[in-house]
């Protein structure tokens, strides 16, 4: 076994409202700046909705993740000598417009404008050129539904669907939409690390976490095409390339990441996981329906001694093991399974999972009467998103492995129902909790963990022990006269 | 050419002028006895049809050296080579007699003829290759994603135009 630690993330999507605090927090930490304008390294979707760059999930177009070719684990976007011939010219680039050409506005318009019998205007102009511009997208154009005879009708999950299942998606009464939060998922198995030819995208040993090295990019754009999430950017100032660094220098100093700290609905949940890095390639030639669960059998029990002895032969600390005995993740994804990865079909092992929402699945016509557990099934089939677009989102089409999640969140629903308002008999959670497979003190311990925490509770970052890896080379003392962050040369281009 | 040139330096008796030996000279496949570098580095013959596509064009093309200057002239020049350029070269390298006599027969020889055409071909070939070098950068990008958004808000809005 070749055991390492891999932080890992949950966002619980029955919490998020969408208020894009986690963008904003992001934006303004890391992206506010000439070149990375259009960049969101944490947004939120709507879904249904073709998202940011416009409909990232079809890798038909950005040609983005792995494929099974034979018994070989290939990128989409071709192999070594494909990616040299396309070198130059990289031709499924997304465009501007398929993110969205940043804006503002020239509001000094406002101000200077001369006394006059008209309102001032603040003309938009792009944040690029400088130039006036007219407004055709932005980077949330189709949230909460707006424009959705357009963007949520040709979300490539939705296409998919069958006549009557987008009927039912778009009925008016039945309206029904959630939002999807998005960072970079530091993959097992990152597209963008494989795809760069320069060498400058790299997986941190001691946590997993995947950076884009500012000396080593050569701006290629190898990485953008690569991930088929399409999470990492170009900046078109400094030429290279930039993606969620998980905020690495809060973590080292003990602090959340920025759009976690600030996150309202308090969905974002933070731990280590331990898994077998040897087992990664076998994982990721699974069929698309049992990437989910494969993935999930990667990851190691850190209570297991015999992983334990294992951990510690590949040098995890004691700490970074305790941290992933505490770690939220684990309970959510592994003991609880009720957190599933996006898109596992695209082979690069995410490791941020989300539990699926559950929405109101009590049918409009009951009126909110019972529906109880002998009715488990039909209320499932009467969710109002289709179970199968939801398989496709979260387990490569795999529709059981969806449903399991849906009996256990509905068993958590039925016992709190039970115990809070008392409409639900105890033999009726009793006999949920049998279907889903959890005892009363799992069910409760879920409930805690999702409504009850404390920050430190939620997220359990491992200690990194950079002082430990600083003592090993320099003296620590001058090494923190001399230590910072960012870069000691300007980038050849400019910043 | 080369066994030309073996044919000629063993055949050829030392002493004589011989322009097939200053042609071996001009061009490199026989040396300079001291060194100096080949005259084709620098400098065309376009009616010997040497340095063809202009390729030897650092220098002047000496086609019409010995209408010119004359023996003398070709001679003396050829002597100390007194020119910028020439000078880092040949002032520590001077041509032999026997060199100079051999390279003057052959510039006597060559002097007067047509230079050949060379440009209509050349200006061809050079558009062919251009050409093919363009098409294939054209069908490489040829399937490049033109964009997602625009075309999809375009197609939807024309399928409610029914």
């Amino acid at each position: 076994m070749n055991i390492r630690a891999q932080i890992a993330t949950v966002f619980h999507l029955d919490k998020c409202i969408g208020c894009h605090t986690c963008s904003i927090a992001c934006k303004n930490l890391w992206t506010d700046r000439k070149g990375a304008e259009y960049m969101w390294w944490n947004n939120v979707e709507t879904k249904p909705g073709t998202g940011y760059p416009t409909r990232w999930e079809d890798q038909e177009q950005y040609r983005g993740g792995w494929e099974r070719v034979g018994s070989q684990l290939r990128l989409k976007m071709g192999g070594r000598g494909g990616t040299l011939g396309k070198i130059f010219h990289n031709p499924s680039l997304p465009t501007m417009d398929d993110y969205y050409e940043p804006f503002t506005f020239k509001y000094d318009d406002l101000t200077n404008a001369p006394a006059g019998d008209d309102q001032p205007t603040a003309r938009p102009v792009s944040m690029v050129s400088g130039k006036p511009m007219k407004i055709e997208a932005g980077p949330n154009w189709d949230d909460d539904l707006s424009g959705s005879t357009v963007y949520a009708a040709n979300d490539p999950g939705v296409v998919q669907l069958s006549e009557e299942e987008q009927q039912q998606l778009f009925a008016i009464e039945k309206m029904v939409f959630f939002h999807l939060p998005r960072i970079c998922n530091h993959c097992l198995n990152a597209g963008c690390v494989a795809a760069c030819p320069s060498g400058a995208i790299y997986k941190r040993g001691e946590d997993g976490i995947v950076l884009v090295d500012q000396d080593k990019c050569r701006g290629w754009r190898m990485c953008v095409s690569g991930c088929p999430y399409k999470k990492t950017y170009y900046g078109w100032s400094t030429g290279k390339s930039e993606k969620c660094i998980l905020c690495y220098p809060r973590q080292e100093a003990g602090e959340a990441p920025a759009c976690f700290h600030s996150c309202v609905g308090r969905i974002r949940y933070l731990g280590v996981l331990l898994y077998d890095a040897d087992r990664i390639e076998a994982t990721a030639m699974q069929e698309d329906g049992e990437l989910a669960a494969a993935q999930r059998e990667m990851i190691l029990d850190p209570f297991d001694p015999q992983v334990q002895r294992e951990a510690a032969r590949c040098g995890i600390a004691e700490e970074v093991l305790a941290a992933a005995q505490a770690s939220p993740v684990y309970k959510f994804v592994k003991q609880w399974g009720i957190a599933l990865p996006l898109h596992p079909e695209f082979r690069t092992l995410p490791m941020l999972f989300y539990v699926p929402p559950l929405l109101p699945v009590l049918s409009v016509e009951s009126q909110g009467t019972q529906k109880l557990a002998d009715d488990f099934f039909t209320t499932l089939e009467r969710a109002r998103l289709p179970i199968r677009y939801l398989a496709g989102l979260f387990a490569g089409g795999n529709e059981e492995e969806v449903k399991a999640v849906y009996r256990r969140l509905i068993a958590v629903r039925i016992q709190r129902r039970q115990q809070g308002v008392g409409d639900q008999s105890e033999a009726e959670a009793a006999r949920a909790r049998e279907i889903a497979g959890l005892s009363a003190e799992q069910v409760e311990a879920i409930y805690r963990m999702t409504a009850l925490t404390s920050i430190k509770e939620r997220i359990v970052i491992p200690p990194m022990l950079r002082d430990r890896a600083v003592e090993a080379g320099t003296d620590p003392e001058a090494y923190r006269q001399e230590m910072g962050f960012g870069r000691r040369q300007a980038p050849k281009r400019r910043w | 050419m080369l066994a030309m040139v073996f044919w000629v330096s063993a055949g050829a008796s030392v002493g004589a002028a011989d322009a097939l030996r200053g042609e071996a000279l001009f061009v490199g496949t026989a040396s300079f006895a001291n060194g100096g570098a080949p005259c084709l580095g620098c400098h065309g013959i376009a009616g010997a049809g040497l340095g063809k596509a202009a390729g030897a064009n650092y220098g002047p093309d000496l086609t019409a050296l010995f209408e010119d200057f004359g023996e003398e002239g070709v001679m003396a020049v050829l002597e100390d080579l007194s020119f910028p350029s020439m000078e880092a070269i040949y002032a520590a390298r001077p041509l032999t007699e026997q060199e100079r006599d051999d390279l003057s027969a052959f510039f006597a020889e060559v002097s007067g003829q047509q230079a050949a055409g060379i440009g209509g071909r050349l200006t061809l070939d050079v558009a062919i290759a251009s050409l093919a070098f363009f098409a294939l950068v054209a069908m490489l990008g040829w399937r490049r994603l033109k964009g997602v958004r625009q075309p999809l808000v375009e197609r939807t809005r024309k399928g409610k135009v029914k």
